[in-house]
């Protein structure tokens, strides 16, 4: 085929705005590690840092530490979000739509808050001793172990795996199913044999999520983490960046670690995903499974029982904390002052979330155009690129975030950077879009994997643009992913901290940031307070969007 | 219909892009600004910012956070540097930008009085505007317990107590290095205590708040201003310093090399060694430098006996490996099982 500039231009919008978005940091931050000098024109101490990797003490064990984590992580979130998504994908359970925000609710959590609640719920003397019974010990120290912790990262990222199963589960016409049965195979073999191979690609996109969050996570072990005992190497990397004096340099080859395990994971997941790509589908009418009472019993308790421990148990310890002025002999006096303070309009509190508001809206919309459209136009192109488009937009996300953060300051505050971007508002957007836009893609390529290309082609001969046929045909296809990823996007953009720290422009805060300085200068009523709010106004922006989207 | 429903969707993602680029062409910001970079806590910081720019034609522009995250903000922006002045809660921190050759000297600056010289640094390269000592933080019902960091860290006290991980807190990384390189002994001592149960929470708050609700009875290298600001708002926890002697933590104004806003920055590092600055300082707890300002109620309370200011350049030559074996020795060395159910209850 001859190169022709209107035929690749689709691929060289997407190809630009990787590259301008996440390319550009991520090479000058990668030559930064080689030559710590060469933003002020030198160019000694060529692969030092490279060379001082093999001397970090207890790398093996931070290494074996990390990827053990991440991964039990992402086993227990399949094993706690596969059942979820199939519910609500295939059985017509009652108040689906509160069993689907109850899914949501946790991740809307920043995961050290959400760690901090459960220490001050189960730390001896907490509040479960205080005002319920008095803990077993031995639950006590199982909680305070290597499981706790994964169970409370699980907790907080299982959400992931439901929403991503439930969207293309319901993407996936049961016929097959309803064929098997008729056939004579148990619901089991079915199950077996057709039901789970078909979620395979959704299962190992999602779960490359939750493993790429959890091996780049720092808040989590870090705050529950003293008695577990688990060195990781985020933290490691973190204490590397924040410590005088700062070694950028061996930051960012320990991060160049993570990034080399989350490439090898991210083909090898994409290669075993195809394995089982359906190919294309006809679309079909959905008939969903009517559950008898006592197995919608049974669901409810699932989502029940979750809910409990992964928002209920927090939240309780978030709100009694939220509205206590001080203690008196380890009793609690109450006000609703941290409330009234924060939601005073002018107030810093009240700009925060302001801020957290509109930045978290504009970044979640164009993560999902930009990603949905990366994606179409990836699973239409064949060849390397697409390996390079994918690759580049997952790195951000295993990068510990403070380490990003570093890179895109690097990048947009260089001499040779002609606006000052770096001081507005624009520079965390710009972050955003950046550290989150893999989330939509990923979404939309575990859809895109099931859409044929037939309808596509079908609407081109009767005469449709590549414009109509983007909008008319693909996008209501993928309709149930893209609203996955937005609402995704929206929360975790709501609960990002520590690229927000340092890239904020000075004078202005978002919630995340709010909560972290209240937290930091001992005021843990008023952080407490403001996690609340934020997580209640989460949910509305949620609900109303469910709304609109109907 | 279907056509309409998408130009819309299309044309409004076109306009929210097209005023994102508005908002990140025209903020373009004064080059005239002051720009300050500090660690808490906000409220001062905010209050002496806002004070000056009543008095004086200069606007600032100002960036609280963590002195950790100070630092590598400062150390990304390295090559095209953006602040003028930086306040840190650790002179550690300071002597770690002075030995880069990265502060200006402030030794001709004049201020108002100098009763407490020996805080500034001897060439005056970072000045201090304030200070705290870490001590420890006790339970109510500890208040006549008044032990000495031996007995802190005697493996064999019935108490629940934490510290601040060092390598997470600045201050608990100050006093570490501070009392590890004054006693050899030090290692061998805290890591009984660790292994008898001493506990490392993250952070500072998460200490306090361990101790506010009743989980410790008392927090080591704790700062005291924050105790302090815990006692004013009516919870009953105690300050204690140890007879043996407390590190004095002095807070550091510095000016950066390149500045480009030399003036306004000598202008407001003097105004806050002004009464009114030094009294916003010292209403949060803080020590002021300044002895003709009232301390706070909480803190004129309680004193040290003995009291030192630790050496900054042999603290930032060995902070680095201390903490590191810190990490590895001690914060990772399991607590012997069996030595915390006894300590459960003691209310």
């Amino acid at each position: 085929m001859k190169f022709s500039v209107t035929r690749s231009l689709p691929v060289i919008l997407c190809l630009g705005f990787l590259t301008l978005t996440i390319g550009y940091p991520l090479l000058i931050l990668f030559l930064q590690s080689l030559f710590p000098e060469f933003l002020g024109g030198k160019f000694h101490g060529f692969l030092d840092a490279y060379k001082a990797i093999g001397r970090t003490d207890g790398l093996g064990q931070l290494i074996w530490n990390s990827l053990t984590w991440a991964g039990a992580v992402t086993v227990v979130s399949w094993l706690f979000g596969i059942p979820c998504g199939y519910l609500l994908a295939r059985t017509h359970l009652p108040g689906a739509q509160w069993a689907r925000l109850s899914l949501l609710v946790p991740i809307m959590t920043p995961p050290y808050i959400a760690a901090l609640s459960y220490i001050l719920m189960l730390q001896p003397n907490g509040f479960i001793d205080q005002f319920l019974f008095s803990v077993p010990e031995s639950v006590r120290s199982q909680f305070f172990s290597f499981w706790g912790v994964t169970l409370v990262m699980a907790l907080s990222s299982f959400g992931y795996v439901a929403l991503a199963v439930e969207a293309t589960l319901s993407k996936i016409p049961n016929r097959l199913e309803h064929a098997g049965r008729l056939l004579g195979a148990r619901r089991i073999e079915v199950l077996r044999y057709i039901t789970i191979p078909l979620l395979i690609p959704a299962i190992i996109n999602s779960g490359l999520l939750v493993f790429l969050e959890s091996l780049s996570n720092f808040g989590v072990p870090a705050v529950l983490g003293t008695r577990a005992n688990l060195p990781l190497l985020p933290a490691e990397i973190f204490y590397l960046v924040t410590t005088w004096p700062v070694d950028l340099a061996l930051a960012t080859s320990l991060s160049s670690l993570l990034c080399l395990f989350a490439l090898f994971l991210l083909y090898g997941g994409r290669w075993v995903a195809s394995l089982f790509q359906l190919g294309q589908t006809r679309p079909s009418p959905q008939t969903k499974v009517a559950l008898s009472r006592g197995q919608a019993t049974l669901a409810w308790c699932w989502f029940g029982g979750l809910f409990l421990l992964s928002a209920l148990l927090p939240y309780a310890a978030m709100l009694l904390t939220s509205v206590v002025s001080h203690w008196n002999e380890g009793v609690p006096i109450f006000t609703l002052s941290y409330y009234l303070e924060i939601l005073t309009p002018g107030k810093r509190g009240f700009s925060a979330l302001a801020t957290s508001l509109w930045l978290s809206l504009t970044a979640a919309t164009i993560c999902v155009i930009a990603g949905t459209y990366i994606a179409y136009v990836n699973s239409r192109t064949e060849g390397a690129i697409r390996h390079v488009m994918d690759g580049m937009a997952m790195l951000p996300r295993v990068i510990p975030k403070i380490v990003v953060a570093v890179a895109l300051i690097l990048a947009w505050n260089a001499i040779w950077v002609p606006l000052d971007i770096y001081n507005t508002v624009g520079m965390l957007l710009l972050a955003y879009v950046a550290i989150y836009i893999t989330d939509a893609l990923n979404y939309t390529n575990a859809q895109l994997g099931t859409l044929g290309v037939n309808l596509e082609r079908a609407a081109s001969l009767v005469g449709a643009n590549k414009f109509q046929v983007f909008t008319q045909i693909v996008l209501p296809q993928l309709k149930p992913a893209l609203i996955a990823a937005w609402i995704t996007t929206f929360i975790v953009c709501m609960r990002e901290l520590v690229a927000s720290v340092l890239l904020l422009p000075p004078g202005t805060d978002t919630s995340a940031t709010f909560i972290f300085n209240q937290f930091e200068q001992g005021d843990i009523g008023a952080a407490m307070a403001m996690a609340t709010i934020t997580i209640g106004l989460s949910t509305v922006v949620l609900i109303a969007f469910k709304k609109r989207t109907k | 219909m279907k056509a309409l429903k998408s130009f819309l969707i299309i044309s409004s993602a076109a306009l929210g892009i097209g005023y994102l680029l508005l908002v990140l062409f025209s903020k373009q910001s004064e080059n005239t600004d002051l720009v300050i970079y500090s660690a808490g806590p906000r409220p001062v910081i905010e209050r002496l910012v806002a004070d000056f720019e009543a008095q004086h034609n200069v606007r600032i522009r100002l960036f609280v956070a963590t002195t950790g995250q100070l630092m590598a903000k400062l150390e990304a922006e390295r090559f095209r540097p953006q602040a003028d002045i930086v306040i840190f809660a650790s002179p550690v921190a300071a002597e770690a930008l002075h030995r880069q050759g990265r502060l200006a000297s402030l030794a001709d600056i004049e201020l108002p009085n100098q009763e407490q010289p020996e805080w500034h640094h001897d060439d005056g390269y970072y000045l201090a505007t304030s200070a705290a000592y870490v001590g420890v933080a006790l339970n109510d019902r500890q208040r006549e317990w008044s032990p000495s960091w031996l007995e802190l860290f005697n493996s064999t006290n019935q108490y629940r107590l934490a510290m601040p991980s060092p390598s997470r807190s600045g201050t608990a990384g100050d006093f570490v290095v501070d009392y590890v390189l004054r006693d050899d002994s030090a290692f061998s001592r805290i890591l009984a205590a660790r292994q008898a149960g001493l506990e490392f929470p993250a952070a500072n708050s998460q200490a306090l708040t361990g101790l506010l609700i009743g989980t410790y009875d008392g927090i080591l290298a704790a700062v005291d201003y924050l105790v302090f600001a815990q006692q004013a708002r009516g919870n009953n926890i105690v300050m204690h310093y140890p007879s043996d002697g407390v590190p004095l933590i002095t807070r550091p104004i510095a000016m950066l090399q390149h500045s480009t806003q030399r003036e306004s920055a000598r202008l407001f590092i003097q105004h806050l060694f002004t009464v009114e600055s030094q009294s916003v300082m010292a209403d949060a707890h803080l020590l002021p430098i300044r002895s003709d300002v009232a301390l706070s109620p909480q803190r004129a309370a309680v004193t040290p006996t003995t009291a030192w200011l630790p050496d900054n350049v042999e603290g930032l030559t060995h902070q680095g490996p201390i903490l590191r074996r810190f990490q590895y020795e001690i914060e990772r060395a399991p607590i012997r099982s069996g030595n915390q159910a006894p300590k459960e209850n003691l209310r």
